[in-house]
C-alpha cells in the first residue's frame, strides 16, 4: 500500500519506473497543492493537465488543498479552467479562505443558525477572502448594519497587501475581549513571485497580530489538519489510500505527515532537494517529519505510474 | 514614492536603491504591506550584506485611560517572519543603550539605579549591566507578576525580578531630604 502514516521516517526516495507503479497502483486518490504544484504565476506546469485528466481515467480522485487565501474557490475552478485544467469544479478546491470561513461557521454558529446574534468577523484580506466568510453565513464587521452592541467574535488574518498599522491596531481593539477568537489563513511566510522575488505571507501579518494582542492564533491551513477534516466530511477519503502531492516541506509534507498520508515533494516549487535531504540528515525529530516518503521533478512524471 | 501599480507583482518590479546597507525597523504608525514588501526585498538581495536592525521588541505602548496601540515589536516580528532571519535588537533589554551611555557619562554600575516599568526590558537591561534595579507601578507591569517570576523555579524568570519597586516615582522624593 501507500500508506505514510506510522513511526518509521520517510526516506525521500526519487519516484520512477516500477517503483512509480507500485505507489500509484493502489492509491485511491491525491491531494494536490497548487501553487508551485499545478502551476507557477500565470502559467500551467507542463504535463500537468495531461496528469490529472489520467488520473480521471483511471478512475483516481484528484482533490486540490491550498494554503493561499487570497482566491475564492469560485475563482479558482476558474483559474483552473483558464490554465488548462480540465473538469476541476470548486467542490473539488480546499482553500485556506474556504476552510477558514467553514471554522468560523462552526464556532460561531453552532451546528447552523442564521447568523444573528453570532457577531461579527473582522477579516484582514482581500475580497476572495471576505466573500468566502460571507458565503459561510457571517457578518463581517464594517458592513451594512450593525446593531447596537453587537461585538467582534473573531478576528480573522487572511493574506492582506492592504494590511496597515491601523487595521493592526483596530484587530487589536477587538481582541482585548477574551471571548473574540484570532483565527489566520495559513502560517507561510513569504510566497515566490515568477521572478525568483518574494512576497511576504500570511504568517508574517499574524506574527504582528500575535506580538500585539499576546494571543496565539489558531492558523486553519497546512501544516495543521483541519483543512483535512474538511476534505473527510465532504468526500469520505481514506488516508491509508490517498497520497499528498506538494511543493513546501513545511506545510503540505507536514501536512501529509500529520494526517497519515504517504507524501510525494515535487520540484516546481518552494522547496529545494537538498532541504529535505538536510532535514533527512538532522538530528531532531521534528525535523524528521518534513522529510517526504517520495520526490519527482515535476509532477508530470507521475504520468507513466498510471494504465493508459 | 507613489506604488507602481494596484499589486505586489507590479511593486516589486520597481527599482531598489543600490547603497541600502541596513534595513531599520521602529515605530512606524504608517506600516503597511507595501512597506514589509520592500523590506523584504531589500534583505533578499542583500543577504548578510544587509543588516536587519530593531529599534525595540516592545509590543504595546500604553496610553492614557489603560487604552494602548500595537508597538515596534509586532513590525520587527513582521519582518523577522517575512525574512526568516533574526534581527538586532538596539532597545532594552539588550545592553546596547546601556553601553552608549556608559561612553558618554561616567557610570558606576554598582553606584546606578535603573527605574522602569517593564520586566522584560527596563528591569532585565539594568539587571544584566549589574545596576540596582527599581519596578515602578505606574505602567504595565503589576506586582503580582514579579510574584509570579520571584516563585517561579526558572533561573531566566528571576533576571526579571526587580532589586525594589515603589507605586510611583514620586514616592522617593521622602528619601532625597527638603
Amino acid at each position: 500500500g501507500c500508506g505514510g502514516g506510522g513511526g518509521s521516517m520517510a526516506s525521500c526516495r526519487r519516484l520512477s519506473g516500477a517503483g512509480l507503479r507500485e505507489v500509484l497502483g493502489p492509491a485511491q486518490g491525491l491531494l494536490f497543492d497548487c501553487d508551485g504544484v499545478l502551476w507557477a504565476g500565470e502559467r500551467a506546469v507542463p504535463g500537468a493537465p495531461e496528469l490529472l485528466e489520467r488520473l480521471r481515467r483511471s478512475g483516481k480522485a484528484a482533490l486540490f488543498v491550498s494554503n493561499n487565501s487570497r482566491r475564492s474557490v469560485a475563482e479558482l475552478e476558474r483559474r483552473f479552467s483558464r490554465l488548462g485544467f480540465r473538469g476541476v469544479r470548486a467542490e473539488h478546491v480546499f482553500s485556506s479562505a474556504l476552510c477558514s470561513a467553514l471554522f468560523l461557521r462552526q464556532r460561531l454558529l453552532g451546528g447552523g443558525g442564521n447568523g444573528s446574534g453570532a457577531g461579527r468577523v473582522f477579516v484582514l484580506g482581500g475580497e476572495g477572502l471576505r466573500g468566502e466568510v460571507r458565503d459561510a453565513g457571517l457578518r463581517l464587521a464594517g458592513e451594512g448594519e450593525q446593531a447596537p452592541g453587537e461585538p467582534v467574535r473573531a478576528v480573522l488574518v487572511g493574506y492582506d497587501d492592504q494590511f496597515t498599522f491601523a487595521k493592526l491596531a483596530q484587530a487589536c481593539g477587538y481582541l482585548r475581549d477574551p471571548q473574540c477568537l484570532l483565527v489566520a489563513t495559513d502560517p507561510d511566510p513569504w510566497h515566490p513571485l515568477s521572478d525568483g522575488q518574494r512576497t511576504p505571507g500570511t504568517g508574517s501579518l499574524t506574527a504582528a497580530v500575535e506580538t500585539a494582542s499576546g494571543r496565539k492564533a489558531l492558523v486553519v491551513g497546512k501544516p495543521n489538519t483541519y483543512m483535512f477534516d474538511c476534505i473527510v466530511e465532504r468526500f469520505g477519503v481514506d488516508p491509508s489510500r490517498t497520497l499528498m502531492v506538494g511543493d513546501r516541506l513545511e506545510t503540505d509534507i507536514l501536512f501529509g505527515k500529520n494526517c497519515g498520508l504517504a507524501t510525494i515533494l515535487t520540484l516546481t516549487g518552494v522547496s529545494r532537494l537538498e532541504e529535505a535531504q538536510a532535514y533527512m540528515a538532522s538530528d531532531s525529530a521534528a525535523a524528521k517529519d518534513l522529510v517526504p516518503n517520495y520526490y519527482v521533478d515535476s509532477i508530470a512524471d507521475l504520468i507513466p505510474g498510471l494504465d493508459e | 514614492a507613489a506604488l507602481p501599480g494596484p499589486a505586489p507583482a507590479d511593486w516589486v518590479q520597481a527599482p531598489l536603491e543600490p547603497a541600502v546597507r541596513a534595513v531599520l525597523v521602529g515605530f512606524d504608525e504608517h506600516f503597511s504591506y507595501a512597506k514589509l514588501c520592500q523590506a523584504l526585498r531589500y534583505l533578499l538581495r542583500g543577504g548578510s550584506e544587509c543588516l536587519l536592525v530593531g529599534t525595540n521588541r516592545d509590543h504595546r505602548l500604553p496610553l492614557e485611560g489603560g487604552a494602548g496601540i500595537p508597538d515596534s515589536g509586532c513590525l520587527v516580528k513582521a519582518v523577522e517572519t517575512a525574512a526568516q532571519r533574526e534581527a538586532f535588537i538596539v532597545g532594552k533589554p539588550n545592553r546596547f543603550m546601556f553601553d552608549c551611555v556608559a561612553q558618554e557619562f561616567p557610570v558606576d554600575p554598582a553606584r546606578t539605579i535603573m527605574v522602569g516599568d517593564r520586566l522584560d526590558t527596563d528591569i532585565l537591561m539594568g539587571n544584566s549591566c549589574g545596576l540596582t534595579t527599581l519596578l515602578t507601578l505606574t505602567g504595565v507591569t503589576a506586582l503580582d507578576e514579579v510574584r509570579g517570576h520571584q516563585d517561579s523555579g526558572c533561573p531566566a524568570r528571576h533576571s526579571l525580578v526587580p532589586d525594589y519597586y515603589v507605586d510611583s516615582i514620586a514616592d522617593l522624593l521622602p528619601a532625597l531630604g527638603q
